[in-house]
C-alpha cells in the first residue's frame, strides 16, 4: 500500500471547500476550517476521492475549539480504496502529506520537529499536536489544511496516518508570510474529539444497551477518573497494559484468523472461496 | 533490577522522548541483558518484560523486542531456577509472551502457576485469573474441550478478593473464551448469552478506566468480534457491517493510542481483517472479497519483528495440570496405546509407553508409573528437557525445527544446533517408549503410542 489514495477533497456543488482524509470507510475527518463556506442548514457534501469517483457525505460532528469535522460517508456508497492505518509521531520522524490543493502545488515533506505535545490552537483548545518543519519554503500554506499527515517518506512499504493539518506559524521577522512551521493535530486527539470514536458509544452501537443483561456490581468501583490527557499519556498506558496478569481477550479472534489465512494460502488461483 | 535492566529501560524512555542517542544505547543494553545466562528472578520481572518489550516496540527495535522475549523464554521459562517464580510474575510473563505469539512457552508458565495457585493458594482471583489466561492459551492452541473447562473453572473459582477490575477482566475472558467454543459447536443460543456477558464486563471496565485505557479498547475489539460472530450466526448482515465498521474505528484508535506496532494494535487488526473477511464472503462482492483477502495476507505479512501469530488450528491440548496427581500437582499426560508405525530404533527403549508419566512444572522430567514410586527417570540436559517440554506441550503435533531452536536457545545457538537436536532427540528416544518421539515433515513429534 502506498499513502497516495488515502486524501480526500470535499466540494460544494462545484465549489472547493478543502482537503481531508480516510479515517476508515465510513468516515473522512478534516479542518472545520475548510468548511467554513458550507451553509449551516445544509451539512451535505461531496467527497472526491484520490482516485477521481464522487461519493456524498455528510458533516456529522464539529468541534470549534479544535478545529476538527468529521464527515459521514453515505452508506449508499462503499469506498474500496484502501484506508492508512494511524500511528504515532515521534521527534526526528519524516513526514509528508500526499494531499495538495491542486496539481501545480507542491508536495510537502519534512521532519516532525516535536512528537505528541500541548499546543493551543487557534480555536481555543489545548490539543495534542505535532509540530512539523517542511522542506518546501512555500510562505503561505494554506489550501493545504484538512490533509494527512503520513510518516516516512512516499516510497515507504507501510504508511502510517499520525496527524491532520491545522495551521501554520508565522514568520516572525515577516508577520504576513508563514514560517515553514506547521501544526498537525494527532489522530488520537482527533478521535477523543468526536462521540462516535467514544468507547462506550460504539459498545452501545454495537450491542445496544437495551439488549443487556442487567449489570452486577454496578458502580462499586466507578468513580476513577479518567487519566487527564497529557503528552505523557502515552508513556502512562504503556505502564497501564504492562500491569496486566491477564491475557488480551481479542486475540480468541486469532484461531480464525490462521485458519481464513491457511484456506487463502491455499485457494486454487481463481477459485472463490 | 540489574544495570543492564535499568539501562535498557531508561535509555528506550529517553530514545521515546526524543534523544536521538538513545535509541542505540538501549539497543546495546539489551543485547547485554540477554547475554546474561541467569537472569535474576524478583517481583518486578513480568512487569519490566511487558514494559521493555513495548518500548523497544514502538522505537522500531523489533529485533531486539524478538531478542528479550526468547531470552525470556529460553533462559527463564524452561530454568529449573524459574520455580521460584511467584504466580504473578508468571502469568506477566505468560501475558508478554502470548501477546507475541510465544504461546507454548506462555502455557508452560501458566500450567505451572496454575498447579501453585491450586496448591499453596486456594483459586482466589490469582488462581481465576491464571485459570483464565490457560483457558485463552488452550483455546488458541485448538484445544477447544481444555479451554472450556478452564474457563469454567476460572469463573467458578468464586474469587472475592481482589479488585473489581481483576474480577472484571478475568470475567471478561472467560466469557470469550466460552463464547468462541460454544459458536464453534453450534451452540448459538448459549454463546449469544455470553456476548450479553461480555458486553456487560466490557461496559463495566470502560466506566472504571476510562474509553482511551487499552483494557477498554480490548474490551470494545472483543465485544465487536464476539457481536460479529452473533450476526453471522443469525445471518444478519446489517449487524455484521456495523461490527466491521465498529472494529475498523477500534482498530484506528487502537494505533493511534498506542501505536501501530504494539500488539493490541496488530489484535486490533487481526479482528478486523477476518470479519472483514466473512463480512465479504457472505457478500457476494468479488471486488471486496479480493480487497479483503489482500488485507488478511498483508496482516499475516507484517514487517519482521512485529508480534507474530504462530498459533495453528489443531485438535492438539495444553496439558492440564489438573490430571495430575494430587501428589506432584504436576501435569500427566496419560499415553494411548497407538500402533508404532513409525519407530525410531534406539537402545533399551521402555516397553510400555502408558507406564510413562512426564512433569513439566518446575524441570521437565519423567517417570514411570510404577508401583512403589521409583525416581525420575533420566530426562538430560536443561536444553534436552526443554526439548521435551516443546514437543509434550505441541500434543502430539510436529515441531519443526526453526520453532525448537528458537525455544530451546532463543538467540545463542550452539554452533552446530540441528545436529544437537538430533543427539537431543536420539538421547530421549532411550528413555522413551519406541515409537514415540518421531521425526516428520522436516520436525519432531511425540506420539501418543
Amino acid at each position: 500500500m502506498t499513502s497516495a489514495g488515502c486524501w480526500v477533497e470535499l466540494h460544494q456543488a462545484e465549489r472547493r471547500l478543502g482537503g481531508g482524509f480516510l479515517l476508515t470507510r465510513r468516515y473522512v475527518l478534516t479542518a472545520l476550517h475548510c468548511l467554513r463556506e458550507l451553509t449551516s442548514l445544509d451539512d451535505s457534501v461531496d467527497i472526491v476521492l484520490a482516485d477521481g469517483r464522487r461519493v456524498l457525505g455528510r458533516v456529522c460532528q464539529r468541534d470549534k475549539d479544535a478545529d476538527l469535522a468529521l464527515v459521514m460517508i453515505s452508506t449508499a456508497y462503499d469506498v474500496k480504496l484502501p484506508v492508512l492505518r494511524a500511528g504515532i509521531a515521534h521527534g526526528g520522524d519524516d513526514w509528508h502529506g500526499p494531499y495538495r490543493p491542486a496539481a501545480v502545488e507542491a508536495h510537502l515533506r519534512g521532519q516532525v520537529d516535536r512528537g505528541t505535545a500541548d499546543y493551543l490552537c487557534e480555536g481555543g483548545a489545548v490539543i495534542q499536536a505535532l509540530q512539523l518543519t517542511a522542506h518546501q519554503l512555500l510562505g503561505d500554506y494554506s489550501g493545504y489544511s484538512g490533509g494527512p499527515v503520513v510518516k516516512g517518506t512516499p516510497d515507504d512499504r507501510e504508511p502510517l496516518v499520525v496527524g491532520i493539518l491545522l495551521e501554520q506559524a508565522p514568520d516572525r521577522a515577516t508577520p504576513r508570510r508563514a514560517a515553514n512551521v506547521l501544526f498537525a493535530a494527532t489522530i488520537g486527539e482527533a478521535m477523543r474529539r468526536f462521540d462516535q470514536f467514544d468507547v462506550e458509544h460504539l459498545m452501545d452501537a454495537v450491542h445496544p444497551a437495551s439488549s443487556m443483561s442487567p449489570r452486577d456490581g454496578k458502580g462499586d468501583e466507578s468513580n476513577i477518573d479518567e487519566a487527564a490527557e497529557t503528552a505523557e499519556a502515552w508513556f502512562a498506558r504503556i505502564e497501564e497494559w504492562s500491569q496486566r496478569g491477564v491475557l488480551d481477550p481479542s486475540r480468541i479472534a486469532e484461531l480464525k484468523f490462521v485458519a481464513a489465512k491457511t484456506a487463502i494460502e491455499r485457494r486454487p488461483h481463481g477459485d472463490r472461496l | 533490577m540489574t544495570d543492564h535492566w535499568a539501562a535498557a529501560i531508561a535509555s528506550a524512555e529517553a530514545a521515546l522522548r526524543g534523544d536521538a542517542s538513545a535509541r542505540a544505547r538501549a539497543s546495546t543494553s539489551v543485547l547485554r541483558l540477554t547475554a546474561d545466562a541467569q537472569p535474576p528472578l524478583r517481583p518486578g520481572l513480568g512487569r519490566d518484560v511487558a514494559r521493555l518489550t513495548a518500548m523497544l516496540e514502538a522505537l522500531g527495535l523489533a529485533e531486539e523486542s524478538q531478542a528479550l522475549l526468547r531470552h525470556v523464554v529460553s533462559r527463564l521459562v524452561w530454568d529449573p531456577r524459574s520455580i521460584s517464580l511467584s504466580t504473578d510474575v508468571r502469568n506477566e510473563l505468560a501475558v508478554s509472551l502470548a501477546d507475541r505469539g510465544h504461546i507454548p512457552a506462555a502455557g508452560t508458565l501458566l500450567a505451572t502457576a496454575a498447579a501453585f495457585s491450586a496448591r499453596d493458594e486456594g483459586e482466589g482471583v490469582a488462581g481465576a485469573r491464571t485459570l483464565a489466561n490457560l483457558a485463552a492459551v488452550k483455546f488458541r492452541l485448538g484445544d477447544l474441550d481444555g479451554a472450556q473447562v478452564d474457563a469454567g473453572r476460572a469463573l467458578g473459582a468464586g474469587a472475592t478478593d481482589g479488585s473489581l477490575l481483576h474480577r472484571l477482566q478475568i470475567r471478561l475472558l472467560a466469557h470469550a473464551v466460552l463464547a468462541e467454543v460454544a459458536r464453534h459447536h453450534g451452540r448459538d443460543t448459549e454463546a449469544d448469552e455470553l456476548v450479553h456477558k461480555i458486553a456487560d464486563s466490557g461496559r463495566q471496565l470502560v466506566r472504571l478506566l476510562g474509553g482511551d485505557h487499552p483494557a477498554s479498547l480490548s474490551a470494545l475489539v472483543t465485544l465487536a468480534r464476539a457481536e460479529f460472530g452473533s450476526a453471522r450466526a443469525a445471518a444478519d448482515h446489517e449487524r455484521q457491517e456495523r461490527a466491521v465498521d465498529v472494529l475498523a474505528v477500534a482498530a484506528q484508535k487502537t494505533a493511534a493510542t498506542l501505536g501501530s506496532r504494539h500488539p493490541l494494535s496488530h489484535s486490533a487488526l487481526v479482528n478486523l481483517a477476518t470479519s472483514e473477511f466473512e463480512a465479504a464472503q457472505a457478500s457476494g462482492d468479488e471486488a471486496r472479497l479480493d480487497g479483503a483477502r489482500a488485507m488478511m495476507l498483508a496482516v499475516s505479512q507484517r514487517p519482521e519483528g512485529e508480534p507474530r501469530i504462530v498459533a495453528e488450528p489443531s485438535p492438539a491440548a495444553v496439558p492440564s495440570p489438573y490430571d495430575a496427581d494430587a501428589e506432584r500437582q504436576a501435569t500427566d499426560v496419560r499415553l494411548l496405546d497407538r500402533p508404532s508405525s513409525t519407530v525410531a530404533p534406539g537402545p533399551e527403549p521402555v516397553d510400555e509407553a502408558a507406564s510413562l508419566r512426564f512433569g513439566v512444572l518446575g524441570p521437565v522430567r519423567i517417570w514411570r508409573a510404577e508401583e512403589p514410586p521409583a525416581g525420575p527417570l533420566a530426562a538430560g540436559s536443561p536444553q534436552q528437557r526443554a526439548l521435551l517440554a516443546v514437543l509434550l506441550l505441541r500434543g502430539g503435533r510436529t515441531a519443526g525445527v526453526a520453532e525448537l531452536l528458537d525455544a530451546i536457545w532463543g538467540e545463542s545457538p550452539p554452533a552446530r544446533p540441528v545436529a544437537t537436536i538430533r543427539t537431543y532427540a536420539a538421547r530421549l528416544r532411550r528413555v522413551l517408549a519406541r515409537g514415540m518421539l518421531v521425526t516428520e515433515s522436516g520436525g519432531y513429534a511425540l506420539h501418543r503410542c
